[in-house]
């Protein structure tokens, strides 16, 4: 049986994303390992707009996104119980594993069947569990009556005395429950429960404890018998990809509450990357409350840019916006953004300090090694975004490598943003970003990314009025109430 | 449950601070030198550093302070009460102390390496928690038998008193000790256990639960008895079932079974025990300030210099009178109790007042008489004053100007920031019905600058519907005191010698 994916309507398009690009945008901040690890595979161009058509419904249906987190929850569940059938040690064990990993399966092919939302993927998989839950609804159903029965006997008495040990089917009230009964009617604060064990019993004890109910586990064997052939462990795969979507829909959500407009770019048939408004997501998890946006044109004409100026003006955020923005359009999900139209790259590199990753050589030919693994695999159609590559070096050298590196990139048809402080020849040949710094205002950063340097200003100010303890900021804070004096 | 001696909703005391209590800063209470006073009226440091968390944290509810007024009165009218209490509570104190140094205990020998170690640890856990909780569950007769002796009248104390004869008579409490009872054999081995084992979907044992424990050996006759009723009444209505016999072969997978079983209930007890013991946690501490005011109040009575529970009102009153009042630094500090100046200070409907007098006329202690009643009256303490009607504020916030030996590293214009940084700071955080109490500030730029300045701050402070004091020097041509306030003049004697309304 072929299960339908929900991540591509064929299949992937064979470029990743190194891990490492995730952790030097701050994206490994945001998502689990596992949402990045689904991220890192990036789509086909035709599957960008169809995944972002399944993004949209997530985002504007809270019930596709219960019915997502139920499934997710399912999926999560067969994967613990084919984990647990796999490891089974004796035929009663495996027995009663796999009327719950049936039961489990059913229901989920139950809930996706129902699942309702626009777009190709989401229509194929509610389609294809549709059929799935026709062709075995005899044999779920009879999965869920045994399951029922497996809740009944779910409690097994030990007699534990010296080195023997008895067992017995029947139990009475435990200490714990009445010790919590007391607590309640004594009115002082519930106690704690015990948190839950994990043990596996021996086969012996199973086998045991089989014995006490022997028609449940000859109904589990019987059923086992005729339905073993029916699962099929590639069911596994959604959890991954159901995780995936519903950790991104809540990151978007988180960054919509935080009063970031979402954009749908728009895939772009030439290579381009016009932003409008971009602002950086990865801020979120700072809890910033005010995020500067910010435009983003790139264009054959223009692929690369140097980006200098003030430290803590917003370089390493602009650049990071860039590289996230591209990533999440790659993957289909909506951007941080006033609008956006891109170009489906092949790919999207990072190039940023490390402190403890040469190996030997030093850190600069650490940098440099990296630099050219980069350009031997950018193939033309990237994003390549270094910060401060080359800055662990002589000034000269730095610069020389610079230049080297950026005529290079400039040249190689992908696209570029190259964060540094160094000044190099090739800064007055190439184009330049600047971040903005109001001169009016104590050299106060904007955050503001714009083709102009202006770092003049002055500091002068008056020590009350600094504070805000002068009449006119007074009478703003403190307008006229009772009690107070007439100027 | 719990209850307290400062706080009438005791739950509340745990998040103090954090909405309806606005802390007041530690430089407050130097600046009023509240800190030295608390110090020589407390035992030692630590009820010292207590007692002073205490008044950073003004009530702001006249039903909590009255709730604090009312058992200090209990306290001062019933001899021997403090005392009864002290005891008891220190006891309390030290069952915790003695319960977190025996399950330290357990594992003096660094964690246990085998099977058997992990369940002798988990036993010894098990057995000293329930030797905790069964003391724990016996306290409240000993609480209830000291207060019982005394006609308590404050909510605090009569509340104690009933919760603990409730609990003295309830049922649940003898089911928790019997079941603490159980676990008292040093050894494990001499009891025979009924686990009940809960398996999840993929038969894995999730919860193992003690539905029955029994003592294998008996040690003496009473015991035996006492166990016998123990087991009766745990067993009752359960049939006797041994069950198949799985022979000797799984004494891994018996201890791991037991292991959890304890642990389970160790996990159990022990929050049971925390949360009995919660009831009461803390009195002991809040028995320090008591005992400070107590001090307190005898040297006052001691001095002969007048002394009143102040009356509450609400912010919006905005009621600020007391007659006879006085810094009661000026007693700690040696003066005599009828050498003490007293004043009357009324500023009632006033968005405050500017505090004028040579040098050494005790304008000083008029600012610390008037903040030091504010805090002590939001403490629940009594006053240093024969009368006192005050309105609950906000906050109380001081700037006084430093020590010139503390700015001789400065310079002026440095001296001066550091004020105006002060005052912003206060400014910031100024909320309607706040005290803000100002000594000589501003003196350190010239008159003309410092006086344009504050004029310009007084008037905020009384368009934010607070009060302000301020003790100054600069002319009064210069510095004018805003509309609606009052200008005290101080002379020799220490006194008020002349008002002025503006």
């Amino acid at each position: 049986m072929k299960y339908p994916s929900l991540l591509f309507t064929e299949k992937a398009s064979g470029r990743t994303v190194s891990r490492q690009t995730f952790e030097d945008l701050k994206l490994t901040q945001l998502l689990s390992d596992n949402a990045a690890e689904a991220m890192c595979v990036l789509c086909r161009r035709e599957d960008i707009p169809v995944r972002q058509e399944l993004f949209r419904s997530l985002l504007s249906s809270s019930a596709l996104k219960k019915a997502f987190a139920e499934l997710a929850a399912k999926a999560e569940d067969i994967s613990r119980l084919f984990a647990a059938l796999k490891a089974a040690e004796c035929v009663n064990e495996r027995n009663y594993i796999f009327v719950s990993l049936y039961a489990a399966a059913s229901e989920f092919s139950r809930a996706a069947s129902e699942v309702k939302g626009a777009g190709t993927l989401l229509e194929r998989f509610a389609s294809f569990f549709k059929s799935v839950t026709e062709a075995t609804r005899g044999n779920a159903e009879r999965a869920a009556e045994l399951r029922g029965r497996i809740r009944e006997i779910n409690d097994t008495v030990f007699i534990a005395e010296g080195d023997r040990l008895r067992i017995k089917a029947e139990r009475s009230d435990g200490l714990c429950a009445r010790l919590i009964g007391a607590a309640r009617e004594l009115g002082i604060a519930e106690p704690k429960m015990p948190v839950k064990c994990r043990m596996r019993p021996e086969a012996r004890i199973i086998n045991a404890a089989a014995a006490l109910r022997p028609e449940d586990f000859a109904s589990f064997a019987d059923f086992y018998d005729r339905c073993s052939e029916e699962y099929d462990e590639a069911m596994l795969s959604y959890g991954y990809e159901l995780n995936f979507y519903i950790e991104a829909a809540a990151l978007f959500e988180k960054a919509e509450k935080a009063g970031l407009p979402l954009a749908w770019p728009e895939v772009s048939e030439e290579k381009i990357i016009n932003v409008k408004g971009l602002r950086d997501i990865t801020l979120i998890a700072k809890n910033e409350s005010v995020i500067v946006p910010n435009d983003v044109s790139f264009s054959g004409e223009e692929p690369f840019f140097f980006l200098t100026g003030a430290n803590g003006g917003g370089k390493t955020t602009y650049l990071r916006a860039l590289g996230t923005a591209v990533l999440f359009f790659l993957s289909g999900c909506p951007v941080t953004a006033d609008s956006a139209e891109i170009w489906p790259f092949g790919c999207v590199f990072t190039h940023f300090p490390r402190d403890e990753r040469f190996e030997g050589d030093g850190r600069f030919a650490d940098e440099r090694r990296r630099a050219d693994e980069i350009m031997e695999a950018q193939k033309g159609n990237s994003l390549v975004l270094l910060n401060e590559t080359f800055s662990t070096t002589n000034e000269q050298l730095g610069a020389e490598c610079i230049d080297e590196l950026s005529e290079k990139l400039y040249g190689s048809g992908s696209f570029a943003l190259y964060i540094t402080h160094q000044q190099c020849g090739m800064q007055s040949r190439l184009p330049c970003l600047a971040v903005v710094v109001d001169g009016e205002d104590g050299n106060r950063r904007t955050y503001r990314i714009r083709r102009a340097l202006n770092t003049e200003g002055s500091y002068a100010a008056d020590i009350l009025r600094r504070y805000g303890l002068d009449r006119e900021s007074l009478e703003k804070r403190f307008p006229r109430g009772r009690g107070r004096a007439q100027s | 449950m719990k209850f307290s001696l400062l706080y009438k909703d005791a739950e509340r005391s745990a998040e103090a601070g954090e909405k309806e209590i606005l802390p007041v800063s530690e430089k407050t209470l130097y600046d009023l030198s509240i800190d030295r006073t608390v110090k020589e009226l407390s035992r030692d440091s630590v009820g010292c550093e207590y007692v002073l968390r205490v008044l950073r944290e003004p009530l702001v509810n006249a039903e909590d302070i009255r709730y604090r007024q009312d058992i200090l009165l209990d306290l001062i009218r019933l001899p021997g009460l403090f005392d009864e209490l002290k005891d008891i509570f220190k006891n309390y104190d030290t069952m915790l102390s003695d319960w977190s140094e025996m399950s330290m205990g357990v594992y003096s020998y660094g964690l246990p390496m085998t099977d058997k170690g992990v369940l002798d640890a988990a036993y010894d856990n098990l057995r000293i928690t329930a030797a905790f909780l069964r003391r724990t569950a016996g306290c409240f007769d000993a609480v209830y038998d000291a207060v019982e002796k005394y006609d308590v009248r404050s909510d605090g104390l009569s509340g104690i008193k009933a919760f603990c004869r409730r609990m003295a008579d309830s049922r649940a409490l003898e089911t928790v000790s019997d079941i603490c009872s159980l676990f008292q054999r040093e050894n494990y081995s001499s009891y025979r256990f009924e686990i009940a084992a809960d398996t999840d979907d993929a038969f894995m044992i999730r919860s193992a639960e003690f539905t029955k424990v029994e003592q294998l050996q008996a040690h003496g006759a009473v015991s035996q008895v006492k166990r016998l009723i123990g087991a009766m009444r745990l067993q009752a209505g359960s049939a006797q079932n041994e069950g198949t016999d799985l022979g000797e072969y799984h004494a891994r997978f018996s201890r791991e079974l037991l292991k959890e079983a304890m642990y389970g209930l160790y996990t159990v007890m022990s929050s049971a025990a925390g949360n009995l013991y919660d009831v009461f946690s803390g009195i002991s501490d809040e028995l320090r300030f008591y005992e400070a005011a107590l001090g307190y109040v005898l040297r006052l009575k001691r001095s002969g210099t007048p002394m009143c529970m102040p009356e509450i009102l609400p912010p919006e009153a905005g009621v600020w009178r007391a007659e006879g009042i006085y810094d009661p630094r000026l007693l700690l500090d040696g003066t005599g109790g009828e050498s003490v100046a007293v004043n009357d200070v009324d500023l009632s409907g006033l968005c405050g007042a500017v505090i004028r007098g040579e040098n050494s006329t005790g304008k000083t202690c008029a600012l610390r008489a008037v903040g030091t009643a504010q805090l002590f009256a939001q403490a629940g303490l009594p006053l240093c004053a024969a009368k006192a009607e005050i309105s609950i504020c906000s906050g109380v916030f001081t700037q006084f100007s430093s020590a010139e030996k503390e700015l001789e590293a400065f310079d002026r214009a440095g001296r001066f920031e550091g004020e105006v940084r002060d005052i912003a700071e206060i400014m910031d955080a100024l909320t309607p019905h706040s005290l803000v109490l100002l000594n000589e500030s501003f003196q350190t730029t010239s008159y003309a600058e410092g006086a344009s300045g504050m004029e310009n701050i007084l008037e905020a402070i009384g368009a934010c519907e607070s009060r302000f004091l301020f003790v100054t020097h600069m002319p009064e041509h210069v510095l004018k005191a805003p509309k609606n306030s009052a200008v005290l003049y101080f002379g020799g004697d220490h006194k008020i010698t002349e008002e002025k309304r503006c």
